[in-house]
């Protein structure tokens, strides 16, 4: 597309200020059933989305579709969707001066030539591994997924800034037999960069999440106190998240409104948002071009503050808190990545702590089963009994129910295995007391 | 696409030896209106253009996509994907044969004639109507979208070449109501929607529509909490079907099937439900949400017969999932974009009507659990364990509903289940969803009449039974 047509067309229709945010896209994703390439894919994709303001109104309009016919398409459609869009300060539109972004890594040019082949290989050898590591293992399936992405945003008051970022996702899952019982397992992990990167290690724990689950059954409905895996905290923290957006707070529907500065939470617990650093989440710039920094949200159980976009900061009376996220046809604020304090304590040493417990390894239907708006959730469960401070028995078919605000009060010990989980939140295990488990 | 292009793209594509080349190519129009926090929020259109070139060679393919349908773009990307294979040309391709589309999804009247106001109009009736419920209520929002899809598939097989285009148009209209009362909130919401143009929205009445969401939401903030146990559960027809769809509509997809991670794989013509359960997935139903003309593979769609009577009959299979099986595909592979790969996927699935009648149903229940409605589920087609969450949800005593309980979550194996439905109502009706699975999320429909399960796990957070 050639993008001087493109702004010349959308000031010549009156949208000013006006910005334009250019998505390019690499993708390789291989996928094994045991150790064959059953599928292999391939992308090199694009997307424009642009937005801009009509008489002060703001309107947006987004397409894969990156090419001068569209042009016309993209400009029309602002103007229809500004007519009855909501007023926006141009002021928002950034210009590019007196910006200061700290650096993030999230290119890895080492990652970026590694050829397909490799990754074909690193699969196998993965899937071979999960095969030999026990006969009850009867199939495998591993997905070695390549992602490349740069985004370039800018806008006709000067703000041009960019990101690259390149990442490898490796996911597998198994299914295990013994007998009549059958049991499903997974894992996966988020790469920055292959070196270091543990085939074994990964097979291993690929493994050990199917077989070990084999004959797990359900437990005596009551209180437990329950240890939650990285995967399940980070699955919970994701309505907590939506807490702190100002703009939730202004329609009163934060689960967090009048509660900054209070000691709403355990003092054990504490969450950072951590944009700039080194992950593939991170990020320099949020989407209307703020600086992002990172920044306690939770300190020793006190929320500190909400997060801003220009718009709510604006009416606040702050700074925005470069959290802006265009969603829909809006920028709102939104907490991006995050990391929950690690605490000093090993998984065993939770147990320990824990005494007679559950430790959750799996929550399913997080989608339906959390309310977001109230933080309460009922949900299918699996994991295992912890029995005089050791991980006991297989546990399956219960359900956890509970509320993120009082399990995060509840909390009494944190871990120190870290792990980067897909909901972009880095967390360890956490231990909380009385958690309402419906099993027999 | 110009046919020529398309020639010369699967042509280069097949030159290594592939025994299927396929090119999707997708121009989607998607417009929503949107009102929010007591104003118009979001107006927007977005346009899903590209393509996706898929080769396959007995059970492996390769996949390729592009948003750039520049003849140099796509012949790159079939040279690219060519190199995965290194046979000799084992076909060549011919001119496309067009397929004749039976266009029964057409729409009455187009949703492009409908301006932004008409909408805004439209959807302001029931945003009215969710606040004037009560002032309880905090936030409503409205809103409708449309979509309008065309896709062709040029496929070339050792049968010869092929050209399918089809059109699909969906337009959904929702209304969700949040009240609050001392701190706590709760969510009423209504969905519905099909392929059809602007007629449908004199169709539905949406304004009841929303006055439901609303009322749901208030009362669910007074309900007390629901008792968990095990339990005798009706579950309401529309949404409730949900439950086929967690329970037994994954695990009988080719993808499951093919690899031998489903519970029924390997089982067909065996009784796997009660004598009660008929269950269906159709892909043709006339202006169903999850229906179509032709799936993203070219294949006509069928009315597919998956459990009669209880027993086993068939499963949902695509092209290359059937040929590990040794089946013919069912009409029922799905994808959400050209970005990607497509797979077998639900279209309209229910389970047939039944005689009872619901109210017999409740009648003959001492005690029980009544789910109206669900917010949705999952399931791990593996082990066939599944979960949905209930959000509108009532206790049955002594065969009577008795009072509105908060939403509990339902847990099981799909198998166990289905030789538990021990009575089926005569109100069978569908209702629309989005199902998200490995080729993204697509429209479905899913549906069955008032039935019972004698017996299910319940997740709630009041006494235990």
């Amino acid at each position: 597309m050639d993008m001087n047509k493109l702004y010349k067309a959308a000031a010549a229709a009156g949208i000013a200020p006006f910005e334009t945010r250019i998505r390019k896209e690499n993708k390789i994703t291989i996928e094994l059933f045991n150790d064959v390439v059953e599928n292999y894919t391939v992308a090199e994709n694009g997307s424009i989305k642009v937005r801009g303001l009509v008489d002060g109104k703001g309107g947006v309009f987004s397409s894969d579709r990156v090419d001068d016919e569209v042009i016309d398409i993209a400009v029309a459609a602002v103007k229809d969707s500004a007519e009855y869009g909501q007023p926006v300060d141009p002021e928002f539109f950034l210009g590019g001066k007196d910006l200061h972004y700290e650096e993030v890594k999230t290119f890895d040019s080492k990652l970026a030539e590694v050829p397909a082949t490799e990754f074909i290989a690193l699969g196998k050898k993965i899937a071979k591994s999960s095969l030999a590591l026990d006969k009850r293992i009867e199939s495998v399936n591993i997905q070695v997924e390549y992602d490349f992405e740069e985004t370039e945003l800018k806008n006709s008051n000067g703000l041009n800034v960019g990101q690259k970022t390149n990442y490898v996702m490796i996911y597998g899952s198994a299914k295990a037999v013994s007998g009549e019982l059958v049991e499903s397992g997974s894992y996966y992990e988020i790469l920055s960069e292959l070196g270091g990167f543990d085939a074994d290690g990964f097979a291993k724990k690929l493994v050990a999440d199917a077989v070990d689950q084999l004959g797990g059954s359900s437990v005596k409905s009551g209180k437990y106190k329950v240890v939650y895996s990285p995967d399940c905290v980070a699955a919970l923290l994701t309505a907590l998240k939506d807490g702190f957006s100002a703009f939730n707070v202004e329609q009163h529907i934060s689960l967090l409104e009048g509660k900054i500065g209070e000691q709403v939470f355990s003092p054990l617990f504490s969450l950072e948002q951590t944009p700039i650093g080194n992950d593939p989440f991170c990020s320099a710039f949020d989407s209307e071009g703020v600086p992002c920094k990172n920044a306690m949200l939770i300190d020793k159980g006190v929320p500190t503050g909400y997060v801003y976009d220009l718009d709510t900061a604006k009416r606040a009376g702050v700074k925005s808190t470069g959290n802006g996220v265009l969603q829909g046809g809006n920028v709102r604020p939104a907490v991006g990545y995050t990391r929950v304090v690690p605490g000093d304590k090993t998984l065993e040493q939770l147990f320990e702590q824990v005494g007679d417990g559950l430790y959750i390894t799996g929550l399913g239907g997080i989608g339906t089963g959390l309310n977001p708006q109230s933080g309460a959730y009922s949900l299918q469960a699996s994991g295992y009994l912890i029995e005089k401070g050791k991980r006991a028995r297989p546990v399956s078919l219960i359900t956890v129910a509970g509320n993120i605000m009082t399990d995060f009060k509840d909390v009494i010990a944190v871990g120190n295995d870290e792990k980067k989980t897909y909901y972009a939140t880095k967390t360890p295990s956490v231990a909380i007391k009385d958690l309402s488990v419906s099993g027999l | 696409m110009d046919k020529k292009i398309a020639k010369k793209v699967l042509s280069k594509a097949l030159a290594t030896g592939a025994d299927l080349a396929e090119l999707y190519v997708q121009d989607k129009i998607s417009r929503v209106v949107q009102l929010n926090y007591r104003r118009v929020d979001n107006v927007s259109t977005t346009l899903t253009y590209g393509a996706g070139l898929r080769l396959m060679l007995g059970v492996q393919q390769v996949y390729g996509y592009t948003s750039d349908l520049s003849e140099e773009s796509l012949m790159a990307l079939a040279d690219k994907l060519a190199a995965y294979f290194d046979g000799k040309r084992l076909l060549d391709c011919g001119e496309f044969k067009e397929i004749k589309n039976p266009e029964t999804h057409k729409p009455q009247k187009e949703a492009s004639s409908l301006s932004v106001a008409d909408k805004i109009a439209y959807l302001k009736k029931g945003e009215d109507a969710i606040y004037a419920e009560s002032p309880l209520i905090v936030n409503a929002t409205c809103a409708l979208v449309d979509n309008d899809e065309k896709v062709e598939i040029f496929t070339v097989t050792a049968d010869g070449a092929r050209l399918v285009r089809d059109r699909r148009v969906h337009i959904r209209v929702v209304a969700q109501a949040v009240a609050a009362k001392d701190g706590a909130f709760e969510v009423g919401f209504s969905g519905p929607g099909l392929s059809k143009g602007a007629e449908y929205l004199e169709e539905v009445d949406f304004v009841e529509k929303a006055k439901r969401a609303a009322k749901t939401a208030v009362a669910l903030l007074d309900a007390p909490e629901c008792p968990s146990g095990v339990m005798p559960v009706v579950i309401g027809n529309q949404f409730g079907g949900v439950l086929f769809h967690e329970a037994c509509g994954h695990p009988l997809e080719g993808t499951a099937i093919s690899h031998n991670t489903s519970p029924f794989a390997g089982k067909l013509g065996q009784k796997i439900a009660s004598d009660l359960v008929t269950a269906i997935d159709d892909g043709t139903h006339a202006h169903g949400w999850g229906s179509e003309c032709f799936d993203d593979e070219g294949v006509a769609s069928t009315k597919n017969v998956l459990i009669e009577n209880g027993v086993l009959k068939n499963y949902m299979v695509d092209t290359f999932d059937g040929r590990r099986l040794g089946m013919k595909p069912t009409g029922a592979c799905r994808r959400e974009s050209y970005k990607y790969l497509p797979t077998t996927r639900m279209t309209n699935t229910y389970i047939a009507a039944g005689k009872s009648t619901p109210e017999e149903i409740i009648e003959a229940t001492e005690f029980g659990l009544y789910c109206v409605s669900f917010n949705g589920g999952s399931v791990d087609p593996t082990t066939d364990k599944f979960n949905f969450t209930s959000s509108e949800t009532y206790i049955i005593k002594n065969g009577k509903i008795d009072h509105l309980v908060k939403s509990p979550t339902l847990t099981g194996f799909g198998y166990e289940i289905l030789p538990k439905i021990d009575m089926v109502a005569n109100d069978c009706e569908l209702a629309a969803g989005m199902c998200g699975a490995a080729s993204g999320s697509v429209c479905a429909a899913v549906g069955q009449p008032t039935l019972r399960v004698s017996e299910m796990t319940v997740g709630g957070k009041g006494e235990t039974l």
